[in-house]
C-alpha cells in the first residue's frame, strides 16, 4: 500500500496543539528549520483533534525563539520528521530593468512528515510561486529548500523531474488526467517515468483505483467520469509513487461542494493514514481540514496556525 | 531506455495518433504519396531502360552493325524528279564486307546480309516478311537458337539451294497445324525448303526495337542463303508505289561484324569509320555501336532515375513538412498533457521521445502504406499500358528508408519544442 512506508512514527505524544512561531525572513532560517520540534502530538490511539483555530499569534521570533523550543527532541528524530525544510527562500522575477518582483521574500518554513499543510493566502502573495518551488517545478533564485533529505533548491532540470516523478504526488484543481490513457493508465503514468514494469506493478495499480472508489472503472476514459471521480483518479495517481508528500493545488476548486467533500474526506482519510499533504487553497472550509495553516502574503509568511497534530496513525489503520 | 518501456511509448504514440483518425490519416497520405511515387517512378524508369538495354543487347555488345542508308540528297531528288527510269545505287557493297574482315583487327566474323521485303507465302497464308540473305554463321553472331532442324549450310550457299530458314513467329503464323519442316514456302516467284526454325535472341513479345524497322514485326523473318537471294532476286530491287517505280540497286543491306571482345570494338569502331568513309562517296550507310548505345542508355537511365528520384523526393520533403506542422499544432494542442507529464516526473528526453516517436510511427506508417501502394501501382500501370514497370528491392528500400529518416528530421523540432516548455507555463496552458 502506498501509506504503508510512511507509518514508521511510533513514539507515542500528548495530544496539546500548540502554535509555534514562524521566522521571518531576517531570523536564522537554519535554526528555525532544523531545530523546531513541534509539540502536536498524540497517542496512538487516536486522540481526538483539538479544537481548531484555538490559538493564532503573529510571527514572533524574538519572543519564541525558535531553538529554544528544539532543546526537548533529539536531533536524529527531527531528521527523520521533517520532510520539507525551507529557508531563506527568495523567488524573483525580472519582467523590466525597473520592475522586480519578489514574489517570494525570504520564507522559511518546516513541514513535519504526516502533517496536512494548508497554504492559503490572496493573489499575488506568492502562494502559486510557493506552490511551484514545493512542487520542484521551478527553482528558487536563491534559499535553500530540502525536500526529504535532498536539498532540492538547485537542481537541474532532469534532477527535479526524477525528483517529482519520486517523492511528489500532484492533485491540480482541473484533474489534468491524459486524455487518451483509460483510469489505469494514468494511474500508471507516474510509475512508468521512474521505469518501473507497469505489468508488475498493475495489481498494485487496482488495489489504489479501489482505495478511490473507482474499481469498476479501470478502462474508462477520463471523458467518461465525472468530476469527482476524475478527481479521485487523480488522488490515486498522486498515490501510486508512494511519494513523500502530495501536493493539492485547489483540489475542490472545479467540485461542488458535496464531491468536493467527499474528495477532501479522501485527502484527510491519506493523512489519518500518515500521508503528508500540503495543500494550496482560497476556501476556508478547505483548508479547515487542515492542521495547520500558512497563510501568506507579499511573498512572506503572515500567519503560521497550527491546529490540530499531524496524524500517527499507526493503530488506526484500517 | 529498456525496450519495454519503449514499446509503451510506441503504443502512447499510435494511441495518441487514433484520436485524430482523419488528421492523421491526412498527414500520412503526404508521405504515402512520397514514398509511392518513389517506388512507382522508379520503377517505370526501371521498366523503360530495361527494354531500351535488352533491346540494344539483342544487338549483341561485342558486335559492329553497319546498316546501308538510302543518301538523304538522292532521296530528295529521286522523289522530286519523280524517279522514273532512274536507278539509285547506294549502300554497302560485298567488297566492304571483304575490306573489314581483312584490315580491321580484332574481328572474328563479318556477316552480310540482304534484307528484302517480300510476302512470304504457304498454302492461303501470306506474311509479309523480310526475307534476309545470310551466311550460315548468322546464328552465332546474331545470337539466334536454331529450334527444329538446321540453320543454312555452307552447302546452301554454295549451290544456292532455295532453302530457307524461319523463325518461331513466322513458322506459327505460316504454319498453324502443319510441320514446317515437311513443306516449302514460296517468297516471289520461287519455292524454298523449309529446312529449320529458329528462335531470335530476343523474346518474341518483345515489341520494339532500337533501329529501325519501319513497324515490321521483328519476328517475321525468312533466311535463305545469301547466294540464293543474289542471285533469285538480283541486284536491283524494284518497288512499285503510287504509280511510280522505284530502282535501287543496294548490294548488301547490313553488316554485322563480330569482334573479339569490347575493348576490340572500341578500338574498331573509327577504324571501320575510315575505311567506309574512305570507299563511299556519298553519306550512305551508319554504323551503330550497341556497346556505346548500351553505355549510352546506363547513362540516360541514370538521368532518369534522378529526376524522376528528385520529384518523388520533392513530394516527401513536402510531405514532411506537412507532419512537422501537425506535429507542431499537437505540440500546442497537448501543452497541458505535456506539463502534466513533467509534473509525474518526465525529463526532457523522455518528452521529446514521446513526440518523437509519435512521429515516426506517423512517417513510418505512411512509408509502410506507401510501399504497399508503390508495389501495386506500378503492377496496374503495366497491365493497363504496355509499360514495362520493374519495381526494385533498393528503391523500396529508398523510399521506406526516407520515410523513416524524414520522421525523424521533421520531428525532432517539434518533439524539442515540446521538451523545452516550462511545465509551470505548460500545466497553465488552456
Amino acid at each position: 500500500m502506498a501509506m504503508a512506508s510512511s507509518m514508521k512514527r511510533s513514539a507515542p505524544r500528548c495530544g496539546k496543539a500548540s502554535v509555534v512561531a514562524r521566522g521571518r525572513p531576517e531570523n536564522s532560517a537554519k535554526d528555525a528549520g532544523g531545530e523546531r520540534v513541534r509539540a502536536p502530538k498524540r497517542k496512538p490511539t487516536r486522540a481526538p483533534l483539538p479544537p481548531p483555530g484555538e490559538a493564532v499569534r503573529p510571527s514572533d521570533p524574538i519572543a519564541h525563539p525558535p531553538h529554544l523550543a528544539s532543546n526537548a527532541a533529539a536531533p536524529q528524530a527531527k531528521a527523520s520528521r521533517s520532510i520539507i525544510r525551507i529557508e531563506d527562500l527568495k523567488k524573483t522575477y525580472v519582467l523590466g530593468e525597473e520592475n522586480i518582483v519578489h514574489a517570494l521574500d525570504g520564507v522559511n518554513l518546516v513541514i513535519e512528515e504526516g502533517s496536512f499543510v494548508a497554504i492559503m493566502g490572496p493573489s499575488g502573495s506568492g502562494k502559486s510561486t510557493m506552490l511551484n518551488i514545493l512542487g520542484c517545478l521551478d527553482r528558487p533564485t536563491s534559499g535553500r529548500y530540502f525536500l526529504g533529505n535532498e536539498d532540492v533548491s538547485q537542481m537541474h532540470d532532469d534532477a527535479l523531474s526524477e525528483v517529482r516523478g519520486r517523492r511528489i504526488g500532484f492533485i491540480f484543481q482541473s484533474y489534468n488526467l491524459i486524455a487518451q490513457l483509460t483510469v489505469i493508465e494514468n494511474i500508471q503514468v507516474p510509475l512508468f517515468y521512474r521505469g518501473h514494469d507497469l505489468k508488475s506493478c498493475y495489481d498494485r495499480c487496482v488495489e489504489l483505483a479501489r482505495l478511490v472508489g473507482l474499481g469498476d472503472r479501470l478502462t474508462h476514459r477520463p471523458t467518461q467520469l465525472s468530476g469527482g471521480q476524475q478527481q479521485r483518479v487523480a488522488v490515486a495517481r498522486s498515490l501510486v509513487n508512494d511519494p513523500l508528500m502530495i501536493l493539492a493545488d485547489e483540489p475542490t476548486g472545479n467540485l461542488d461542494s458535496k464531491t468536493g467533500a467527499e474528495v477532501l474526506d479522501l485527502i484527510s482519510h491519506l493523512n489519518d493514514s500518515g500521508k503528508t499533504i500540503v495543500l494550496v487553497t482560497h476556501d476556508d472550509k478547505v483548508a479547515a481540514r487542515a492542521h495547520r495553516i500558512v497563510r501568506m502574503k507579499d511573498g512572506k509568511i503572515d500567519q503560521d496556525i497550527i491546529r490540530g497534530a499531524p496524524s500517527l496513525a499507526t493503530s488506526s489503520r484500517p | 531506455m529498456i525496450p519495454y518501456q519503449f514499446i509503451i511509448t510506441v503504443r502512447l504514440g499510435i494511441k495518441s495518433l487514433m484520436l485524430h483518425k482523419l488528421r492523421t490519416s491526412l498527414t500520412m497520405l503526404g508521405i504515402i504519396f512520397g514514398v509511392c511515387s518513389v517506388i512507382a517512378m522508379l520503377a517505370i524508369g526501371e521498366g523503360a531502360s530495361y527494354e531500351a538495354q535488352e533491346a540494344i543487347k539483342k544487338l549483341g555488345s561485342n558486335n559492329i552493325l553497319i546498316r546501308s542508308l538510302k543518301p538523304p540528297e538522292a532521296a530528295k531528288q529521286q522523289s522530286g524528279g519523280g524517279g522514273r527510269g532512274m536507278q539509285l545505287k547506294y549502300g554497302l557493297t560485298y567488297d566492304d564486307s571483304d575490306r573489314l574482315l581483312a584490315t580491321v583487327p580484332g574481328v572474328v566474323r563479318v556477316l552480310p546480309m540482304r534484307i528484302i521485303r517480300e510476302n512470304v507465302r504457304f498454302q492461303r497464308n501470306e506474311v509479309p516478311c523480310q526475307v534476309i540473305g545470310t551466311l550460315p554463321f548468322y546464328t552465332e553472331v546474331a545470337g539466334a537458337a536454331v529450334v527444329r532442324g538446321r540453320f543454312l549450310s555452307y552447302m546452301d550457299e554454295l549451290h544456292k539451294e532455295n532453302v530457307c530458314v524461319i523463325t518461331t513467329g513466322l513458322a506459327r503464323r505460316l504454319f498453324p497445324v502443319q510441320d514446317p519442316l515437311q513443306y516449302a514456302v514460296r517468297i516471289d516467284a520461287f519455292y524454298y525448303r523449309v529446312v529449320g526454325v529458329i528462335q531470335e535472341r530476343s523474346q518474341p513479345e518483345q515489341r520494339s526495337q532500337a533501329g529501325k524497322m519501319e513497324g515490321q514485326p521483328l519476328d517475321n523473318n525468312v533466311y535463305i542463303p545469301l547466294s540464293a537471294s543474289r542471285t533469285r532476286f538480283g541486284e536491283v530491287l524494284i518497288r512499285r508505289s503510287a504509280g511510280t517505280f522505284e530502282a535501287e540497286e543496294v548490294q548488301l543491306h547490313q553488316i554485322t561484324i563480330q569482334m573479339r571482345d569490347a575493348q576490340a570494338v572500341e578500338t574498331a569502331d573509327p577504324q571501320v569509320k575510315t575505311l567506309l568513309n574512305h570507299f563511299h562517296d556519298q553519306n550512305d550507310y551508319e554504323i551503330i555501336v550497341p556497346l556505346q548505345l548500351l553505355r549510352q542508355a546506363e547513362q540516360t537511365k541514370r538521368l532518369f532515375n534522378i529526376v524522376l528520384g528528385s520529384i518523388a523526393a520533392i513530394s516527401l520533403l513536402v510531405g514532411g513538412i506537412g507532419i512537422m506542422n501537425i506535429m507542431l499544432a499537437t505540440v500546442t494542442e497537448r501543452t497541458r498533457e505535456i506539463g502534466v507529464r513533467r509534473a509525474l516526473g518526465a525529463k526532457r528526453g523522455d518528452i521529446t521521445l514521446q513526440f518523437l516517436v509519435e512521429t515516426v510511427v506517423l512517417s513510418v506508417g505512411g512509408g509502410l502504406i506507401g510501399v504497399l501502394v508503390g508495389v501495386i501501382a506500378p503492377l496496374i500501370v503495366s497491365q493497363l499500358t504496355t509499360m514495362r514497370t520493374i519495381v526494385t528491392p533498393w528503391s523500396v528500400i529508398l523510399a521506406f528508408g526516407i520515410s523513416g529518416a524524414i520522421g525523424i528530421v521533421f520531428g525532432i523540432y517539434p518533439a524539442k519544442a515540446a521538451a523545452e516548455l516550462d511545465p509551470i507555463e505548460a500545466l497553465r496552458h488552456e
